[in-house]
């Protein structure tokens, strides 16, 4: 042992003390040991050491209490099952959400979060529009859906560009376009698919215009399709404003002596015949639109038709016939009626009909239903 | 200038209807429709005339209306 010893520094007697210092040796040493013990007295029951300071032996007895827990207060959602000590005791309530129990959450905001399934009874609220969701009330586009009887409410197809197109299938279920035809065309299938075509010549007729002549002094129908075979001219209820006056066809507003006519006419209870070569309209004797016709009522007022074949040819002179009656409200042979067949000896084709005042100041009135109608024959 | 006269043009084509005063031509035909109209009147007049003649005069030979009828038609 090292003298004096290595932590403490006792200092005890040594192997040549004389045995006469011995006492005083130990009395040095064992105060020394003394001195070094004292800082261990003191304390009570319980109590531990502490140092208070770094110095060697620098120790002092406190009471056993550093770390204890005195008391526990639980939080919202803890209750204290054990509030003090060895060993306090919580435990959490319902209102605290597990990992693995049915809880309901209200108002919580989740970033981000990985939703593996979801088993939805009430209204699932999703983003307004994204790639991957469609809202009810957003514009998407969806790509490669198949609709199962879908009720669709004023749709929209990009297909249909101009108005009046129409679709129709291609038999693979996808759409093709059909643009709107011309004027008069119909629908017919060419090469099994549909498409617009003009209708071959049926020989029915179409109403090209009404005319329905108030006070008129003429009028004439201009810019008259060549498209037709033949042109129908109809009307009725005309009646002259005076017993002096007197309205006659022409053509083209031609009014060289081109029209020759032959007519039959019954007037009153007599037949007779009238030859009109080359006259400058059609009938100047019986006009055609009627002469002195001032008395009202169909039975009275002029009606008639007149047919102009093959009007469009430019080849050869125009065949018209046709028949017209009316009552002469100023001469002795009042009722007439004639029928007439005429020659327009021009090539040009005809493009319009003048109805034209030939003589007195009258003016031309239909009675009330009555009209004048141009027609063509396809 | 039309001289107030009018005349109704109807374009069979566009639907658009005109009308206008007639025009110097327009009034100068009117002028000379006027003859020709009152032309053929006198020539068709003058045939009855010349009907209701000889009626008048096959009757004072006695003939009946049916048999006067029978003749002339």
């Amino acid at each position: 042992m090292a003298n004096p010893t290595t932590n403490f520094g006792w200092v005890m007697p040594t192997s040549t003390s004389l045995v006469t210092n011995l006492p005083a040796d130990f009395n040095t040493f064992g105060q020394a040991v003394d001195t070094s013990m004292a800082y261990l007295l003191g304390g009570t029951t319980g109590q531990i050491l502490s140092k208070t300071s770094g110095t060697n032996m620098a120790f002092t007895w406190i009471n056993n209490d550093q770390g204890d827990l005195t008391a526990i207060t639980g939080g919202t959602g803890i209750t204290v099952t054990s509030g003090t000590g060895p060993i306090p005791s919580v435990a959490i309530d319902a209102t605290v959400a597990t990992l693995t129990g049915s809880q309901t959450l209200t108002n919580k905001t989740l970033t981000t979060p990985i939703i593996s399934s979801i088993s939805n009874t009430g209204t699932l609220t999703l983003p307004t529009s994204t790639d991957t969701l469609v809202g009810r009330a957003t514009t998407d586009t969806l790509t490669n859906k198949t609709l199962t009887s879908p009720a669709l409410t004023t749709p929209t197809i990009s297909t249909l560009t101009t108005n009046g197109d129409l679709i129709y299938g291609t038999g693979s279920g996808a759409l093709s376009r059909l643009g709107i035809g011309s004027t008069a065309q119909v629908l017919t299938v060419a090469s099994g698919v549909p498409s617009w075509a003009t209708p071959a010549a049926g020989g029915g007729l179409t109403l090209i215009s009404t005319v329905v002549p108030s006070a008129s002094t003429g009028f004439s129908f201009s810019s008259i399709s060549s498209s037709y075979k033949h042109l129908l001219l109809t009307w009725d209820g005309i009646l002259h404003s005076n017993n002096s006056t007197a309205f006659d066809v022409r053509l083209n507003a031609n009014s060289g002596a081109n029209y020759n006519s032959m007519v039959y006419y019954g007037s009153n209870t007599s037949l007779a015949q009238a030859n009109a070569g080359g006259a400058t309209s059609y009938n100047p004797t019986v006009p055609v639109f009627g002469k002195n016709v001032a008395n009202a009522g169909f039975n009275n007022t002029n009606s008639g038709y007149l047919w102009l074949y093959d009007y469009a040819n430019t080849s050869y002179a125009k065949q018209c016939s046709g028949a017209w009656m009316f009552y002469d409200s100023s001469g002795a042979a009042h009722t007439q009626i004639w029928n007439s067949q005429m020659t327009f000896d021009i090539l040009t084709a005809i493009s319009s009909i003048d109805i034209t005042r030939l003589s007195g100041t009258g003016t031309m009135t239909i009675t009330t239903n009555g009209s004048v109608k141009l027609w063509g024959m396809a | 200038m039309g001289y107030g006269v009018m005349k109704t043009i109807i374009n069979c084509e566009t639907g658009e209807v005109i009308e206008r005063e007639l025009t110097a031509a327009e009034i100068k035909q009117q002028a000379a429709d006027e003859k020709e109209y009152a032309k053929a009147q006198k020539v068709e007049a003058d045939k009855l005339a010349a009907k209701q003649s000889a009626e008048a005069k096959l009757a004072a030979l006695g003939l009946t209306e049916e048999e006067v009828a029978s003749i002339l038609g």
